[in-house]
């Protein structure tokens, strides 16, 4: 059993590159502003699964991202009305509307439209953000936390043993 | 390629999505059994129950079993069930979000019919409120009630009433009283005895002095003494006569409210018996006293239903309408204009097979939508059915129009034709109940409409080879005799009735060539009964007011007794005289 788990540890922290940990924490983003199940949502499994982007970091990028959206949900409904209500696109709004693939979009709602923006914007500058700071992490953090007595505990915890010679098979493969 | 490709992951994504849609696949009839379920109760106010429910992809559509829906007001029958409902969805629509039923049929359709348990839910404990009456209550009073076949006896009558002669006797009497007072007082003012014999003296006195002075001057000087006495004397007679004759009209006037208030027994029995016997006057509109229960009942129960169901409505057309508080996280959906608008609730047919009173009517409802002014077109519905063998037939069209939701319209005709009925209790009183054990509804036409809050309804009803039965309970009562004789002769009548007012304030009135038969079948039994019943009143309340009647006469002797002081001073006055 812990083999097993310490075997899908390490497949999802595969990718553990500072680009992968970052996109999928844009996409962890993405997936939390929009807190309705739409289409969106499919595809950003879809992307999170299939592209090499770190899922751990996915994770609990939803569920820091979540915590984020319901703090800031009046800006990202205030956001979506905005967007919706924008004179120039109601043209465009209402070819989507009588549409029913976009409805499955859920893209007339406002927290979705808001949610989606808002992330839209965010995500290139916090994908350079994130990528800076896990670099750092590693460069000037990393070994001061190992040192610590948390750390100390993980590593000699049966699991992270388990995991250990799990990662000296991908070593030897 | 691979560098950014995890092919695994699109095995892993397939893999849950197929586990994603086999969970809904199995959790999804019991999650819209249970909505229909939790949504019913809810709506209704009693349990509503769906034995089974069935949702399929291909095409899309819901299948629902064994719907029980319960009479709030009879939580051990239920008021609507259904074997069978059947319903396809318009796909593209549903995918928008619009609950869009492109045909519904329900079979095996049937109404108020016994449940095995309660259908009854926990309600919450409203604060303590006076009881309310029930709107069908609230008609029947306004209808009047047969009065009572064992009416109390006079005895009980009386005690439980205010009787007019005791309050009369009481106004006399206070008046006598006062009468007495004031003439006393006067009294105590007028010449009395001292007076007179003053008089008396002096006018001795003056024929005493006769020889003393002596001379003209001295006989002039008397004789106007003589005259001033003379004059003091005529005064006090005409005061005293003024007085008695005041005394003689208050004690007229208070002879004539005596014999009034003899009279004021029969007054009371006369009244009492307008209340509690029965006249042909009381029961001046038999048939609705008659018919009157069961109509209210049906028109209550009716209007229930309407009540209860139009705020669901209503609720659906607020929401449509985007006034809905919006929920955090949730967002608000926000509407464009469509080039096909749709509303968010639309069946657009829904066939209806029921069993009606024995009789299998099926038909069809067009358009029932939750914002009929999207479609622009009204809510409308044609129902036919005949009884077995072609007994009887029925038809039921109509129409609910919301299109201008500030004007809504809604209207429904029926008719009814050769539909034989039987056992159906129109009157159940503690002393009488009154069965039509069987009947042919020869032709029924009716008309309801409802226009906003306003009431407005007649229905006609031709009704033959019909066959009464009177029960008349524990007690048997003269009444119940003469009426189960009086219905027993009637084999055919017409009946006509109205409902007017508002929802919450119905109106109704009922008429019939029922009302009149009766009414001259049992008119003179009733007038036997109702002498009988006044004699038997009026003793007792003579017996009751008896004592009061005679303390207001004997409040007289005072009055009598001023009388004769009056007329002895003036005998006293004239006798100096």
């Amino acid at each position: 059993m812990i083999t097993l788990l310490a075997k899908l540890l390490k497949v999802l922290n595969a990718e553990a590159d500072p680009g992968q940990i970052s996109a999928a924490l844009c996409l962890a983003m993405f997936f939390a502003f929009m807190p309705l199940m739409t289409l969106q949502h499919l595809v950003l499994v879809f992307l999170v699964l299939v592209l090499r982007v770190n899922i751990t970091g996915f994770i609990l990028g939803w569920m820091v991202f979540s915590a984020v959206a319901f703090i800031i949900d009046p800006l990202l409904h205030g956001v979506g009305m905005a967007v919706l209500s924008a004179g120039a696109l109601e043209g465009f709004w209402s070819t989507l509307y009588d549409s029913g693939f976009w409805r499955l979009t859920g893209f007339n709602n406002t927290i979705v439209m808001g949610g989606f923006v808002t992330a839209l914007v965010l995500a290139v500058p916090l994908y350079f953000l994130f990528n800076f700071l896990i670099r750092r992490y590693r460069q000037h953090f990393l070994a001061w936390i190992q040192k610590t007595r948390l750390a100390q505990m993980v590593k000699g915890s049966r699991i992270y043993a388990a995991y250990q010679t799990v990662s000296g098979w991908r070593s030897s493969v | 390629m691979s560098r950014f490709i995890r092919w695994p992951g699109l095995a892993a994504f397939f893999v849950i999505v197929a586990l994603g849609a086999a969970v809904w696949l199995v959790m999804v009839d019991f999650a819209v059994r249970h909505m229909i379920e939790k949504t019913g109760t809810k709506a209704v106010g009693a349990r509503v129950e769906v034995a089974d429910a069935d949702l399929s992809l291909f095409p899309l559509g819901l299948e629902i079993s064994g719907l029980q829906v319960t009479n709030p007001n009879s939580p051990m029958r239920n008021a609507v069930v259904a074997e069978k409902i059947r319903m396809n969805f318009h796909t593209g629509e549903i995918i928008k979000g619009n609950k869009v039923v492109e045909d519904l049929s329900a079979t095996g359709v049937g109404f108020d019919k016994p449940r095995k348990t309660s259908g009854a839910i926990a309600k919450k404990e409203k604060p303590s409120e006076e009881p309310e009456t029930s709107v069908a209550e609230k008609m029947r009073e306004k209808l009047g009630r047969l009065p009572s076949a064992t009416a109390d006896s006079a005895r009980q009558i009386i005690e439980n009433e205010q009787l007019e002669t005791l309050k009369q006797a009481e106004t006399l009497q206070q008046e006598i009283a006062d009468a007495r007072d004031r003439f006393s007082q006067r009294l105590e003012n007028l010449p009395d005895k001292e007076t007179f014999a003053d008089y008396k003296k002096r006018i001795n006195d003056l024929k005493g002095g006769s020889g003393e002075s002596g001379g003209l001057l001295g006989t002039l000087g008397r004789a106007g003494e003589a005259g001033e006495i003379r004059k003091d004397i005529q005064a006090d007679l005409r005061a005293l006569r003024e007085t008695r004759q005041d005394l003689a009209a208050t004690r007229e006037k208070l002879q004539t409210g005596l014999a009034d208030l003899r009279a004021a027994p029969g007054r009371d029995a006369a009244r009492l018996t307008d209340k509690y016997a029965l006249s042909p006057k009381g029961i001046g509109n038999m048939s609705a006293l008659i018919f009157g229960p069961k109509y209210a009942g049906w028109v209550e129960n009716g209007l229930s239903w309407y009540l209860r169901l139009s705020p669901h409505v209503s609720a659906m057309m607020e929401k449509s309408r985007e006034t809905e508080k919006r929920q955090r996280g949730v967002g608000i959906d926000v509407r464009f204009a469509s080039s096909r608008p749709v509303p968010e609730y639309w069946i657009k047919t829904a066939r209806v097979s029921a069993d009606m009173g024995g009789m299998d009517v099926s038909g069809q409802i067009r358009d029932i939508a939750s914002d009929p002014r999207v479609l622009g077109r009204p809510l409308v519905f044609d129902f036919a059915g005949a009884g077995a063998d072609n007994a009887g037939s029925v038809k039921i069209n109509g129409r609910l129009d919301r299109t201008d939701p500030e004007n809504p319209a809604d209207r429904a005709d029926f008719q009814i034709r050769e539909h034989a009925l039987s056992r159906l209790q129109l009157l159940d009183q503690d002393s009488m109940s009154v069965v039509l054990s069987k009947a042919r509804l020869d032709a029924v036409d009716g008309s309801i409409r409802i226009a906003g809050a306003e009431l407005d309804a007649e229905i006609a009803a031709d009704v033959s080879d019909a066959s009464f039965d009177v029960d008349p309970g524990e007690k048997e009562h003269f009444l119940v005799r003469a009426l189960a004789s009086a219905l027993g002769d009637i084999r055919s009548f017409d009946a006509s009735a109205t409902l007017g007012g508002t929802l919450t304030q119905p109106e109704i009135s009922i008429d019939s060539g029922l009302g009149d038969v009766l009414k001259a079948s049992l008119a003179r039994d009733l007038e036997k009964h109702r002498t009988q019943m006044q004699q038997k009143l009026k003793q007792a309340i003579s017996e009751k007011t008896g004592g009061a009647i005679d303390e207001t006469e004997s409040g007289f002797s005072a009055l009598d007794a001023i009388e004769q002081e009056l007329k002895n001073r003036l005998n006293l006055g004239t006798s100096i005289l």
